[in-house]
């Protein structure tokens, strides 16, 4: 009897960690489709994904400390943050570069990164600032689990989000661009498209996924430092690899694989091992499927990969 | 209707196009032949704006092109396939057909995340009959990298249809067919293609050229050597030289 009731203990622990896992990674995966899309557009990594959230949280946590902004206000002024430098990073970073320099522009996104970086600190000196809390708070007991109110908030977000973008890819003459561009952009020229218009306006819709992802994790934790850029660029990267560069379905999966990982990781070893697991199961990825989870047609891409690098 | 003036391109230290000038009349269906290398599709690159000439002019109806971007170009009433094809391996048929229509009628951003339902609709029509046109109306939910090659040419042709423009290149439009695939290509050539448009076709295949073609300009190592109609360029002795060692199959 000690026993089963241990083992049913054990198991409710197991299942709660997959639920904050879950909840976690669906954040996860909006960083990832920022990422993938981008690749997606222009075969190229923008390191500087993360680094224009953190500043986009920082003009809102700036607001929150000195204007005492509403928290809409906060998410409001996070997102338009975070497209502000975008369109910067953008216009700096791939525009003004030469679109096969591939190695080029990656370089200077992480230059432009430490830009940012030192933006942010000219703004708040300090390490840590306090980030406000949701709209809602406290959660919700369904059985032995718990849902925190933020999780939920998050993972509803992220639901809407991904049918939205879903839509806006298949259904409108922009997604339909998008990913022409994508495909082949030398094709889509030739169909009247400017992928420099469709690039500018890919940039604009990450931007704006990434502002609202950003929100939510710091919401979550109320706190936020300079080095979110980089564990938001970390994060979202290790969840697009796991899922295979360029895909949707793949960036979400990976970023819920990747939150699981990570919570029963910091339940049964611990917090140290939380982020070093997220870089075992990566590592694992690349040598056993190097394409990703949805690893569909991982030839054709590495090979395009290849030819522009 | 399009001039070329003395159009240079270099890759480095070759030469590929020394001083090519060629005046293409409207309505006017001109093969354009040579061996490897010698600078056909470079020739049409320079022209459809992928890469830029280093001197020379490009006109057409009356107004300078040289140095626009290919979506500009191709905005003007050019369009062109490729010899290695350029689809978007990834989406349907049908929308392959559909990316044909972007950019036409210069849609602003609104429309372009709303649509504009009447144009969306004439779309939607002209993207079906494009592909009824190539016959592959039954295949338009297939993805496109699941069709065979043959097919895969017909999709790039019914893209261009959908785009109805005033000129067309097509580059090596039976390449890799066999004889009979090559003549059927040829059939849709001469009866969708050419009828109404100015069109240049670069091609191998003497039979195709022989069929389509009322003109036929030969480059050789990037200098044009003769401009004549099918029947007689052949038997020129600049051309025999050019393609020496090679057999002409002329149908």
């Amino acid at each position: 009897m000690a026993i089963e009731r241990e083992l049913f203990a054990k198991m409710v622990d197991f299942v709660q960690n997959c639920i904050d896992g879950i909840m976690i990674g669906a954040a996860y995966g909006l960083l990832a489709i920022g990422f993938t899309i981008i690749f997606g557009v222009m075969r190229r990594l923008n390191l500087s994904f993360g680094p224009s959230i953190m500043l986009g949280a920082f003009f809102g946590t700036w607001a929150f400390l000195t204007l005492n902004a509403a928290p809409w206000m906060v998410l409001a002024i996070t997102i338009a943050g975070t497209v502000i430098t975008g369109i910067y990073v953008e216009r700096l970073c791939f525009w003004a570069i030469r679109r096969d320099a591939t190695i080029a522009s990656m370089v200077s996104s992480f230059a432009i990164w430490m830009q940012l970086d030192e933006v942010a600190i000219l703004m708040l000196p300090g390490r840590t600032y306090p980030f406000p809390e949701m709209f809602v708070s406290g959660g919700l007991n369904f059985g032995p689990f718990f849902v925190r109110a933020e999780h939920l908030v998050t993972l509803l977000v992220t639901i809407l989000m991904v049918v939205g973008i879903r839509l806006l890819l298949y259904r409108t003459t922009f997604g339909l661009a998008l990913r022409a561009v994508s495909e082949s952009s030398d094709a889509a020229k030739y169909m009247g498209i400017n992928p420099s218009r469709i690039t500018f306006l890919a940039f604009i819709l990450v931007s704006l996924i990434g502002g609202v992802a950003g929100y939510l994790l710091l919401a979550t934790d109320q706190q936020v430092t300079p080095y979110f850029g980089l564990w938001v660029t970390f994060k979202g990267l290790i969840a697009m690899m796991l899922g295979g560069m360029g895909s949707i379905p793949g960036a979400i999966i990976g970023g819920l694989v990747l939150g699981i990982i990570e919570t029963q990781t910091q339940w049964y070893l611990g917090n140290a091992f939380k982020d070093m697991s997220a870089y075992v199961v990566l590592f694992l990825a690349l040598v056993l499927r190097p394409g990703g989870l949805l690893g569909q047609g991982i030839a054709e891409r590495q090979d395009l990969a290849f030819r522009r690098v | 209707m399009l001039s070329l003036e003395a159009i240079c391109k270099r890759f480095g230290d070759v030469e590929v196009l020394s001083g090519i000038s060629i005046e293409i009349e409207k309505g006017d269906t001109v093969g354009l032949v040579g061996p490897n290398g010698s600078g056909k599709t470079a020739l049409i690159n320079v022209v459809t704006g992928m890469h830029g000439a280093d001197a020379g002019r490009v006109v057409y109806g009356g107004r300078d092109i040289t140095g626009l971007g290919s979506h500009q170009i191709s905005r003007s009433g050019i369009a062109r396939t490729f010899q290695n094809l350029r689809l978007f391996p990834r989406m349907t048929v049908l929308e392959n057909v559909d990316a044909a229509h972007n950019g036409l009628p210069g849609y602003n951003l609104y429309q372009l995340i709303f649509g504009d339902r009447e144009v969306d609709k004439n779309h939607r029509q002209k993207s079906e009959w494009a592909l009824e046109q190539v016959g592959l109306a039954n295949e338009r939910d297939r993805l496109a990298k699941t069709l065979p090659l043959p097919q895969l040419r017909r999709l790039e042709i019914a893209r261009i249809l959908a785009r109805d423009p005033k000129l067309v290149f097509l580059d090596e439009p039976a390449g890799g067919m066999t004889q009979a695939e090559t003549e059927a290509m040829a059939m849709l050539i001469a009866d969708r293609v050419t009828p109404g448009r100015t069109s240049i076709v670069v091609e191998h295949k003497m039979s195709l050229i022989a069929r389509v073609c009322r003109r036929v300009c030969v480059l050789n190592a990037g200098i044009l050597i003769a401009d004549e109609k099918p029947d007689v360029v052949f038997n020129l002795p600049q051309v025999i030289e050019a393609y020496l060692g090679r057999r002409i199959v002329n149908a």
